[in-house]
This record gives C-alpha cells, sequence and structure tokens, in this order.
C-alpha cells in the first residue's frame, strides 16, 4: 500500500530528498511508520524530536495509515 | 499564497499598519499585538570561528499544514478567550533584520482577553506550526536555527 511521505526543514537535508513512496502494510500504523522511515533515513530516525503529521494534522501514532494518506515527517520546528 | 483574510503566510513583508487599521469594531476596548522580529545576532558560526554577524533569517514551511494550524488557532483563540476577532500572519523567506517575521492579534471587550489570547496565540504558533528558519550570516553561510522551546 502506497503512502507519500514528505520531509521538511533540516529533515529534508538530511534525508537528501523531500519526498518518497513508502509501500507498506495495510494496518501500518503511524508508528509502524516511523520505524520504515528511519530504516529509510536513519539520520532522520536518529534525530531527537522528530514528529509525523498524518494528513496535517499531529495525531497519535497508534492511528492507522490509509493508502493515498500524507504523511510528513516535522523537525522540531523554528518558527515565529 | 493563502486567501484567507485573517490567517495567512506571506513572502511579502507584512504591513502592520494596515492590519492594525483593518481590526477596528466597535465593540473592542482592546486590541493585543505582538509582532516578531529578526534581531541582530554576533557569535561563531562554527565553533572554531570568531563572530559573524546575522543579516537576516529565511523560513520555510509546510505551507498546507501551516495554514491549517494557523487559522485552526484562530479559531480556538475566539472560543478560548471570547475574542471578537484574531488575525495570524507568517512571513515567508527572507526577513531582514529588525524586520516583521510574525504579527498576533487579538480584539475583545475588555484587555485582559486580547492580552491573554495574543500571547497564547503566539505561544502556540512557535510550538506546533511547520515552519522552520534559517539563521542567514554576513558572509552568506546559512545555518538551521535553534529548534523552538517548547512548554510541556
Amino acid at each position: 500500500m502506497n503512502v507519500c511521505v514528505r520531509l521538511f526543514g533540516p529533515a529534508a537535508e538530511w534525508a537528501g530528498e523531500a519526498q518518497a513512496t513508502l509501500d507498506i502494510a495495510p494496518g501500518t500504523t503511524l508508528g509502524g511508520l516511523a520505524g520504515e522511515i528511519a530504516r529509510r533515513w536513519p539520520r532522520v530516525g536518529n534525530a531527537p524530536g522528530m514528529r509525523l503529521a498524518l494528513n496535517r494534522q499531529f495525531v497519535a501514532l497508534d492511528r492507522i495509515v490509509a493508502e493515498g494518506d500524507e504523511v510528513a515527517v516535522i523537525p522540531p520546528v523554528s518558527g515565529g | 499564497m493563502s486567501a484567507d483574510e485573517r490567517a495567512w503566510l506571506t513572502d511579502q513583508p507584512i504591513d502592520v499598519g494596515r492590519l492594525i487599521a483593518s481590526a477596528r469594531h466597535s465593540d473592542a476596548g482592546g486590541l493585543a499585538l505582538f509582532i516578531g522580529t529578526t534581531r541582530a545576532e554576533r557569535r561563531p558560526v562554527d565553533p572554531s570561528e570568531g563572530p559573524a554577524d546575522l543579516v537576516a533569517l529565511e523560513y520555510e514551511s509546510y505551507q498546507e499544514m501551516a495554514l491549517e494550524l494557523l487559522r485552526g488557532l484562530r479559531e480556538r483563540a475566539i472560543v478560548r478567550f471570547g475574542l471578537i476577532d484574531a488575525w495570524l500572519v507568517h512571513r515567508l523567506g527572507r526577513v531582514p533584520l529588525a524586520e516583521p517575521s510574525v504579527v498576533v492579534i487579538a480584539l475583545s471587550a475588555h484587555r485582559r482577553e486580547a492580552l491573554e489570547a495574543c500571547r497564547w496565540m503566539i505561544d502556540a504558533l512557535k510550538s506546533d506550526a511547520p515552519i522552520w528558519k534559517k539563521d542567514i550570516w554576513s558572509d552568506g553561510r546559512a545555518a538551521w536555527s535553534r529548534p523552538n522551546v517548547t512548554s510541556p
């Protein structure tokens, strides 16, 4: 099942790309996807304070990811 | 950028006077305003070097989410503090010294709610908005800024 993962700020630099399509099993939670993200981009996975957004919202990691969902890697923010 | 007239992102300088002028309401007894600006800094970019001067900040964003978040903060603030209205504007791209990067306005019948809401909105924005900035130094180098300290 395909899920689009976008990366922003320092995470995009560390990953060397701003987005990728990941193939995950149906029923995978956001937490499970976090593991896939860390495997694909170890430097992103090891960085402290990373958050994931699902369809532009911060949600709990036990949320199940659906096909076509947009997931974003959100490094510690510095707006304002 | 966004067409929403109360919470938006812009790549242009923020016209604060125009924002204030648009925030008039005969039921309002108080308007609270916060402007975040680029502050000068002088320090080594790399610990092994001598000090350099900050000349600007450069902002980038997950725009679709940032817009939703700003709009959501505005709506929550209006409900939570009983505001008449509120504005949140964040600038993206390069923001030179002393120029506004973010403006938050809260309008209410009484000053207490306006002041509390204004503070709440900027604190929440700095904690959660998917926006990142780089320090731009006098020698042209750019480096990601230290992340905002978030309250528990």
